[in-house]
């Protein structure tokens, strides 16, 4: 395989098909997995620190009794756009950028299996936030809450811009969404290297995939609630009008019957995270590794019996409440599983200290305390005092920021050097933990007693003398610290990538999965050769072949089509589609490489969304027009 | 299986075991649009279940006709889409052309029948929860299958430049299940407008 | 230390001056409420043990990894698993030719669990050692303890619902509450008293709330008689609960429902018998009539500058329902739903600047000369 004088050698050639095309339109139409998932999480990162610096300035106007650094009104459009914008903005495309990057290296796959498609969810992503966010210049800022109760939200009681804006936002944000699980099903049912049968998969891909099948069927029926209230407001149907024959409880049922698996979207792929980083730091196979893949199946399918216990005080008979008590419960059992199998594998002890493993032991900290609540405010009549309180507020953010936003911040540590070939200071990430927990617990702990002593959630301010003041203050210094704490967090990220940094090997933290077995950041093809793989943990047992990333070199014997994919003379992307269930090789597949279409396509769904917001027919068709132009000219064969 | 029909896949064996990328995609898009209906349908049934009176006293339940004209019409297109497709697997573009050119004609004249009824009712949307229900979910249906007669009408263009020939037609055959699926949404939509039971007072 | 320590006790003496909560969960002043505070007393022990074993738990595995860094700093050379320069430290995969002889060729899929996989194969054998705590920990821990206290707390859960949630009660009181943006019409439909905000019941007697709305979700919530339950336009909720302590015990609307959400508060007064008759006596009563001439004055004020034209006054002209009633304005304790005292200077900014007190308020501001708002205010003071 050694290059003539005259020809390219094979990593020169690989590098050269799968690389961008030169000049700004190349790095526009870039569909290569890994520039869109570096795309979702630094897209998703800026909006984390938007969506904090929100809660920094509710938390100011709590600070204090009789407050006024902002009005009531401002006060509701930051919950709302706080809720929303970590909910819909930072985490799930977050999760879903580290799936997306991450999940094809570790299968030992060059992309995703449509990597036009995953282009369109991130282009669609982006404009949806930006068209949530223009709101703020429109002042017409969405101020109902995340959950957008009817008919709060519908034509009486909401008639200015502020709710078309929520919900053909969110609208967009789903539909990325789904296109971005489409596109993980499919990778992970064609995608895996030869070999990684389904139970050898990462826990990570796995935990990726159960929430992408989650958003499949959790996703649509909001798309339909939204797609109503959308109609009610603009062209006067009564779907949620009880004066006449309507209902507001159908919202609450659909928005749940989303909003609830959406909670466990959250947190399934950060188990996975946590469960990768854990596995790497501890240098040990995961204690009761399919035990975790069957909890994780089991939470996305159990979380989707829950969804009525977020309406225990709608007046739903008693008998059918506690039915739900019991499937809450039911989930605390996989989660439990979950968390022992987390501390079995450190049990041992023989852990490698890093930043990522500080933010998994945070965790286990903060989420077995959020479960625990989880599991109060499961019993029905206890839920009837605590329910819209700031104990769920507390309890919440410990179930999402311990599940969610904990193992993201390790998982950024954990990966950067795959995806930047940087790697953070280790100095900067343990004070920015320290401060992130403190501050965390300082800030939510008391919440949970606010809630007990009758503070509700949602209000924008709270007279002197109901015991509510020392614990608010309480809550406010804690959530400057740990502001503090993502600040350090910000710094030690923009200062890993300072021109001179040191850049990272390929396999820092002595990792298990197959994306340490290639450089850091990964090349533009991932891998030059076939990898064939035998175990759970490719890289730490002895058989699997790691084509030349690994000791021996390529197999001397393999196939043809395997060489044929090392040095592709026919210039195009081509890469091995494996079988469904044992992952034997099947069929090559031809991937796109370069298309503006996906840009088109969301531009023009923009466009068609701005003119429903604001009424306007003509752009509206316009739009829908776009869509359909640039739909058929994507799907034109043989235009790339 | 797809694979062998498809553009950009190259069977490493004798013949591959598996479906497309292109396959996975469709068939998980149409799980997702199925679960957009069923919400849609969940929402339909919850207002019926909830109101003492269906259609209310004050509305005459329309004539179901057109809708029955537009489900056969539609599952015809279907069958005429899926016709196209072994027409083609048989070798035969030019038949193959005409069979799809039939069911964008079903399918678009299911599409018109649904809204000339629309245009026709004789109460509006806003009436009451009922009319609401029976405008969207029949404008839903029509939509469906306006999305298949732009599939077909795609599939058809490729066909007459020659993109689509009998070696490779994957397209054809998704275009053809994404008939049957539009066809099958516009039928549980319509049947959840005119089959549901009436209750109370009213038609 | 020192610093920490400063920095600690200012932070208790800023938590310190603002506890003793007026109202809380924690102290019950009904059956109803009690049972749930058992409840919540209950979870709570066994949360708590939960959460401490399962720290413990953790705290077993970082001891062990703390003492291992000790052990190998003290022996003088770093230990592997703690190079604080781990920036620049590459872990290097096992050496191709031990690593060989562990494993034999056999059906790939056997080897999903066994042998072990660890990243260092020298320390295979280590890493075997703990495998029956950790199968322990999983069966235990994950799953039959967790479900045992589960079941007790369903048990527990179920028992306490059906003896909180509604049931028909002999003598009970009944009283409907109808949510408004952002104020409670209060409705005593046996004894034919209107009022607002301020619920006045007698001790020890069953009370039935009928909850409904006027126009968008609110949610009733008396913190220390019963949990909430929503006000849901087209559907009417129910709410029973039995005073056992006399007091005037706050509660405030608990879903979301516009701007002024946090400034919808209610009381419930729990009274005496007799002191609740005397209650019900004066709120039966027609309006106080106006008196001197100050106060006639005010009452035309009243009718002619718009106050009427949403407020009634039983027995005046005033007959209107948009917003609360005002027969006995003088005698209730407070002001817009509860967050002002019912003085004169509150009602005069209320009148006034409607807006300013209560943001989102329906209530328009009236502009008056000086001396009409005397007026009228005199008149208000009359409506005992």
């Amino acid at each position: 395989m050694s290059a003539g004088t005259d020809r390219p050698s094979d990593v020169q050639l690989l590098d050269h098909i799968w690389g961008a095309r030169p000049g700004f339109i190349g790095w526009l139409g870039q569909c290569n997995h890994k520039a869109i998932g570096r795309r979702l999480v630094f897209t998703s990162f800026v909006f984390l620190l938007i969506g904090g610096a929100l809660a920094l300035v509710m938390r100011t106007q709590l600070a204090f009794p009789d407050n006024d650094v902002v009005g009531a009104q401002q006060f509701n459009e930051l919950f709302t756009m706080h809720g929303t914008i970590m909910m819909f903005l930072f985490v799930v495309p977050m999760l879903k950028g580290f799936v997306v990057y991450v999940a094809p290296l570790a299968l030992g796959a060059r992309d995703m299996p449509m990597p036009r498609l995953n282009a369109l969810g991130y282009w669609v992503y982006l404009l949806g936030g930006i068209f949530l966010l223009s709101s703020f210049a429109a002042g017409a800022v969405p101020d109902s809450g995340w959950f957008a109760y009817v008919p709060l939200t519908g034509p009486d009681y909401a008639p200015e811009l502020n709710l078309d804006f929520w919900l053909l936002g969110v609208t967009m944000l789903e539909v990325s969404g789904i296109v971005t699980a489409i596109e993980i099903v499919t990778l992970v049912a064609r995608f895996r290297a030869p070999g990684m049968s389904i139970f050898r998969m990462p826990v990570f891909v796995w935990s990726g995939f159960v929430a992408s099948v989650m958003i499949l069927f959790a996703f649509p029926p909001l798309v339909a609630g939204t797609v109503l209230l959308e109609l009610d407001r603009k062209v006067g149907t009564v779907f949620y009008d009880a004066s006449a024959g309507g209902d507001p409880l159908l919202w609450q049922h659909l928005f749940w019957w989303f909003g609830h698996p959406e909670v466990y979207i959250q947190l399934i792929p950060a188990l996975g995270m946590a469960a990768a980083i854990v596995t790497a730091a501890a240098g040990r196979r995961m204690s009761g590794r399919t035990a975790v893949i069957a909890s994780l199946v089991a939470i996305g399918i159990l979380s989707f019996g829950l969804w009525v216990h977020h309406m225990y005080a709608t007046g739903i008979p008693l008998l059918a409440t506690s039915l739900f008590t019991a499937a809450s419960f039911m989930i605390a059992i996989p989660s439990g599983v979950i968390v022992m199998s987390f501390i079995g594998t450190l049990w041992w002890g023989r852990i490698r200290w890093s930043s990522s493993v500080l933010y998994v032991v945070g965790f286990v900290f903060v989420f077995v305390a959020g479960g625990i609540t989880g599991v109060m405010v499961a019993m029905v009549p206890f839920d009837w005092q605590v329910h819209d309180t700031y104990f769920i507020v507390a309890h919440l953010h410990y179930v999402l920021v311990g599940g969610s936003l904990f193992p993201i911040l390790g998982a950024l540590h954990h990966w950067m050097p795959k995806l930047t070939g940087r790697i953070m200071s280790e100095k900067l990430g343990g004070w920015a933990f320290a401060l992130n927990f403190l501050g965390f617990n300082l800030a939510f702990f008391p919440q949970h007693a606010l809630g007990m002593f009758g503070m509700p959630r949602r209000v924008w301010t709270y007279e002197e003398g109901l015991g509510w003041d020392g614990l608010n203050l309480l809550s406010t210094a804690g959530s400057y610290v740990m502001g503090l704490g993502m600040l350090i967090f910000t710094v030690a990220l923009v200062l890993a990538h300072r021109p001179g940094a040191p850049t990272a090997p390929a396999d820092p933290w002595g990792g298990d999965t197959l994306e340490w077995a290639t450089g850091s950041p990964a090349p533009n093809y991932n891998f030059r050769s076939t990898m064939q793989v035998y175990s759970p943990e490719p890289l730490w047992d002895d058989r699997s072949v790691l084509g030349d990333h690994g000791p021996d070199g390529p197999d001397p014997d393999r196939p043809d089509w395997q060489r044929r994919l090392e040095r592709p003379e026919t210039g195009v992307r081509q890469m091995v589609a494996t079988t469904g269930l044992d992952a034997e090789p099947d069929h090559i597949v031809t991937l796109p490489g370069h298309s503006l279409h996906p840009l088109w396509v969301s531009i023009a769904l923009a466009v068609a969304l701005v003119g429903v917001l604001i009424d306007s027919v003509p752009l509206g068709v316009f739009g829908l027009v776009g869509m359909i132009a640039s739909a058929a000219a994507w799907l034109w064969p043989g235009v790339e | 299986m797809a694979v062998q029909h498809s553009r950009t896949a190259e069977p490493i064996g004798e013949r591959a075991r598996t479906s497309a990328m292109g396959t996975w995609g469709l068939w998980l898009t149409l799980t997702v649009v199925a679960t957009f209906v069923a919400g849609l349908a969940a929402a339909a049934l919850y207002l019926h279940t909830g109101q003492e009176a269906w259609p209310p006293p004050f509305i005459e339940p329309p004539s179901g006709l057109p809708a029955s004209i537009a489900a056969v019409l539609s599952v015809l297109g279907g069958l005429v889409a899926t016709r196209a497709r072994s027409t083609m697997g048989a070798e035969r573009r030019r038949g193959a052309a005409i069979a799809l050119a039939g069911a964008v004609g079903l399918h678009t004249a299911a599409v018109v029948t649904l809204v000339a009824h629309l245009w026709q009712l004789p109460f509006p949307h806003d009436a009451h929860a009922y009319a609401s229900v029976y405008w969207i979910l029949t404008g839903f249906a029509a939509w469906f299958l306006g999305v298949s007669v732009l599939v077909l009408v795609g599939v058809l263009v490729q066909t007459l430049v020659g993109f689509v020939d009998p070696d490779r037609h994957l397209e054809l055959t998704h275009a053809a299940i994404h008939a049957w699926f539009a066809a099958a949404a516009a039928l549980v939509l319509l049947a959840l407008v005119h089959l549901l039971p009436a209750t109370g007072g009213g038609g | 230390m020192t610093r920490r320590l400063a920095l600690l006790s200012a932070l208790l003496v800023l938590t310190g001056c603002g506890l003793e909560p007026r109202d809380r969960i924690t102290d019950p002043a009904s059956p109803q409420a009690s049972d749930i505070d058992g409840l919540w007393t209950l979870s709570l022990w066994l949360g708590v043990a939960v959460w401490i074993i399962v720290m413990g738990l953790l705290a077993v595995p970082l001891l062990r990894s703390w003492r291992q860094r000790r052990d190998a700093s003290d022996r003088g050379r770093p230990a592997s698993s703690d190079d604080d320069h781990l920036d620049v430290e590459v872990v290097c995969p096992p050496p191709a030719d031990e690593a060989r002889t562990r494993a034999d060729a056999t059906a790939p899929a056997a080897e999903l669990d066994e042998p072990l996989a660890v990243a260092d194969p020298h320390e295979h054998d280590d890493a075997q050692r703990d495998a029956l705590a950790r199968s322990r920990l999983l069966w235990l821990g994950g799953i039959v303890v967790p479900a045992a206290i589960l079941l007790l707390l369903l048990i527990a859960s179920g028992q306490v619902g059906s003896s909180t949630a509604h049931v028909e009660r002999d003598g009970e009181l009944e009283i409907d509450v109808i949510g408004h943006m952002f104020w409670w019409e209060v409705h005593y439909p046996e004894l034919d008293i209107t009022t607002a905000n301020e619920i006045h019941v007698p001790v020890d007697r069953p009370v039935r709330l009928n909850l409904t709305t006027e126009d968008v979700i609110h949610s009733f919530w008396i913190p220390r008689v019963h949990g909430k339950i929503d006000m849901i336009p087209g559907r009417e909720n129910l709410l029973t609960f039995e005073p056992t302590e006399t007091g005037r015990f706050r509660g405030q609307c608990a879903e979301y429902c516009g701007i002024a959400h946090a400034q919808m508060v209610a009381f419930l007064e729990v009274q005496e018998a007799d002191e609740f008759d005397a209650w019900v006596e004066q709120q039966q009563a027609d309006a106080a009539e106006p008196q001197t001439d100050q106060e006639v004055e005010g009452q035309r004020v009243f009718i002619e500058a718009g106050c009427a034209a949403c407020h009634a006054v039983q027995g005046t002209d005033a007959v209107a329902g948009v917003g609360p009633d005002l027969t006995h304005l003088a005698s209730r304790g407070s002001l817009a739903a509860g967050i002002r005292p019912n003085t004169r200077d509150d009602l005069q900014e209320l009148i006034v600047d409607p807006w300013g007190v209560k943001p989102g308020n329906p209530m328009p501001p009236t502009t008056l000369e000086p001396d009409e708002l005397e007026a009228l205010l005199d008149y208000l003071e009359v409506l005992e």
